[in-house]
């Protein structure tokens, strides 16, 4: 027998083997070669986790690019992660050049071989950038593309910033909870207005001009907040009320920051506490999808802001650089990640995770995700996979 | 309460009846959001790896391979 050969990272259910690295499955009496032939071997670990990470994931339609017109924004939330980066409005301008960044956006996407392009606006708040955007929009391009802005739309609304919203196919709403909550947490850079009032305000502004079905709000819970169900009924009527559908109505917990972490009472990151495979690696290490700022410098994600280049340098080099920088990921070069079973439902957590990111085994969440249910993961997958369901 | 709801008035002058829910169907939606919450631990989701639409974080962006299922990308909505 040679299943003493099958690497940890293979699962096996009730119809067969699944491979959590490259999500390939065979029949439980399948051959040794045909085991090898899909990576399910110890002595091909390396290998297919390599092709794993530099191979553009799996049937994503689309390539996403976030764009960073600026840090200018009025805000300035307990909880932001790039804080440290934010400008008072009108002291972030953008320098880019717009035929420089769609040139390097599309020659960049078309290594991907991808069909359609999310550009994703977020900031700062993108809202204080209107010229700008609708530069980049009304730009000739070659791809399909869609496009989608993330917003505290925490001041009144002007015209102008309507009509950019009008040309968002999605736009991202952050609201922190009822009045009471998100208060407490989204500080105005000025106070001269109660922000919860003029977010639904805005809201309101919205659903007047059918925009609400574009709407997702994305909430950034406090551990308190999420305990408070009278608050939390409150929060989810309102946002309903004004026309946000159930489905886009998202309760999120804060996110750990570096400058913030949150740790539970075994002194363990709360985030290693989640019982969430993550079942991707962390952004930085995601070619598919690229950040570019407002200095029109090529970054690997939004959190650590990784710079692997600028959009006046040829796409394939940037590329190449991304490729390189998988084998500085911690989880890689981590010897008790290299043994570990549930290393593909972890893939070493996210940058913004710092502690975690940068010593995985340290801040280890081994534990909570071998408590996932395998059997269900194989089963589903073979459901999905091999009978073609789409349930 | 400072938030701004819509008042008869309004829905009637900007013909929203349509696309706001009863209050009727805001209670469903929001027992249903609850439950959904109450299945989670408080900023983590499902633990039987159907769905890692992490709560607790904001970059868990891509396809549930498990699934075949795009999840929601927290940082674009996409």
């Amino acid at each position: 027998m040679f299943h003493n050969q099958i690497h940890p990272y293979v699962y096996e259910g009730v119809e067969g083997h699944l491979n959590i690295v490259n999500w390939k499955f065979l029949p439980l009496n399948s051959t040794k070669e045909e085991y090898r032939s899909l990576g399910f071997l110890i002595d091909q670990r390396e290998k297919v986790i390599k092709s794993r990470l530099e191979a553009f994931p799996y049937d994503v339609p689309h390539a996403l690019v976030t764009i960073i017109p600026g840090w200018d924004c009025n805000l300035r939330c307990t909880h932001c992660v790039v804080i440290d980066k934010l400008k008072k409005p009108g002291q972030s301008k953008n320098l880019v050049r717009i035929p420089d960044l769609i040139a390097f956006i599309e020659g960049y996407m078309d290594l991907t071989s991808k069909s359609m392009i999310t550009l994703a606006f977020v900031g700062g708040e993108p809202l204080l950038y209107c010229d700008f955007i609708n530069e980049v929009i009304s730009h000739p391009k070659q791809f399909n593309f869609r496009y989608n802005l993330t917003t505290n739309l925490s001041q009144p609304l002007t015209d102008e910033q309507l009509d950019v919203l009008k040309l968002m196919d999605t736009f991202t709403v952050s609201v922190d909870g009822s009045e009471i909550q998100h208060n407490k947490q989204r500080l105005p850079l000025y106070k001269t207005s109660n922000v919860y009032l003029d977010l639904t305000n805005n809201l309101k502004t919205l659903a007047i001009n059918g925009l609400n079905e574009k709407v997702t709000v994305q909430s950034a819970l406090s551990v308190e907040n999420l305990k408070n169900r009278d608050e939390l009924k409150k929060f989810c009527a309102t946002m309903l009320r004004l026309g946000i559908s159930e489905d886009k109505l998202l309760l999120q917990g804060q996110h750990n920051t570096p400058r913030k972490p949150t740790y539970d009472s075994n002194n363990k990151l709360t985030d290693n506490n989640s019982k969430t495979p993550k079942t991707v690696s962390c952004c930085r290490h995601r070619s598919n999808s690229i950040v570019i700022d407002h200095e029109g410098d090529v970054c690997s994600d939004y959190y650590s802001m990784h710079k692997l280049g600028t959009i006046h340098e040829s796409p394939s080099k940037i590329y190449d650089l991304y490729l390189k920088d998988i084998d500085n990921m911690p989880v890689l070069n981590d010897e008790k990640c290299a043994k570990c079973d549930v290393l593909a439902l972890c893939w070493g957590g996210c940058t913004n995770n710092f502690d975690e990111y940068r010593k995985p085994s340290e801040n280890c969440n081994q534990t909570h995700l071998q408590s996932i249910n395998k059997d269900r993961l194989v089963n589903q997958s073979y459901n999905n996979k091999i009978k073609g369901s789409t349930s | 309460m400072t938030a701004a709801f819509f008042t008869k008035d309004e829905i009637a002058e900007y013909d929203l009846s349509e696309r706001l829910p009863t209050n009727e169907q805001v209670n469903i939606s929001v027992s249903k959001l609850l439950d959904k919450l109450d299945k989670q631990i408080y900023n983590s989701v499902n633990v039987d790896g159907t769905n890692t639409n992490d709560v607790g974080s904001l970059c868990n962006c891509g396809i549930n391979p498990a699934s075949g299922q795009p999840l929601t990308c927290q940082i674009d909505g996409s």
